[in-house]
């Protein structure tokens, strides 16, 4: 066992657990690395759940349980009405920004002010983002985003919804024209 | 920007060792990889 200096000392953990841990796809790159890193301080066993945040919302709800959750702020709270979480447990961990990618050969989309992002949208071939029917935070939140520029309806044309995470990979395997923009959360910039 | 945050499940068998693993996601160590991956810590 090793202790990493400073987070985790022997007196956190009296015994070697197995933790079962329920979380969305967006955390997936950096909690896979760094679940082996608590691992091996701790001696613990750590499994992930991976899905979007709507399933998993509704797999709490319907009673599934784990022993760390983690979950958008949002759902968090409105899960911790209900109970579902030790008291005073809840801890804000990460944040991550909606990005926009293109593909390498594309031109840089120019996002630098709101007027010139709508450009870019109108002007694209086409969009790709995950599906906000599905519950993935990115796409709930871009959804929102043509609502508020106004051009939802205008872009409803040229858009692909992904199930989950994926949007970077349809840009990056060019199933999209040349010039497409890909709305995705940071951990898919293979693009 | 999209905050997740972290909560030790009201069933949890293992809620100290549950707590040990926030602390460490919550930490320097973590932060600085969290980075890495183009998140915003905490």
């Amino acid at each position: 066992m090793t202790a990493i200096s400073g987070l985790v000392s022997p007196n956190d953990v009296a015994q070697a657990a197995e933790l079962r841990v329920l979380t969305s796809v967006a955390l997936t790159s950096a909690l896979d690395e760094l679940a082996p890193v608590f691992e091996n301080a701790t001696g613990n066993k750590v499994t992930i759940g991976y899905s979007l945040i709507a399933d998993v919302r509704k797999r709490i709800l319907d009673g599934e349980t784990a022993d760390v959750i983690i979950l958008s702020r949002p759902v968090m709270d409105e899960l911790q009405k209900q109970d579902k979480f030790a008291a005073n447990s809840l801890v804000n961990v990460a944040g991550t920004p909606v990005s926009v990618a293109a593909r390498a050969s594309a031109p840089k989309p120019d996002i630098s002010s709101v007027d010139a992002f709508k450009h870019t949208l109108l002007t694209a071939q086409s969009i790709v983002y995950a599906d906000p029917a599905k519950g993935g935070a990115s796409g709930v939140y871009f959804a929102r985003v043509l609502d508020r520029l106004g051009i939802a309806e205008q872009m409803k044309g040229k858009t692909i919804l992904v199930p989950g995470a994926q949007a970077a990979e349809v840009v990056a395997r060019g199933e999209a024209p040349v010039r497409n923009w890909s709305v995705r959360c940071p951990e898919n910039s293979r693009a | 920007m999209t905050v997740f945050t972290a909560g030790i499940g009201a069933g949890s068998k293992s809620p100290e060792p549950a707590k040990a693993l926030i602390k460490f996601l919550t930490g320097p160590e973590a932060a600085s990889r969290f980075k890495a991956k183009g998140f915003e810590p905490g």
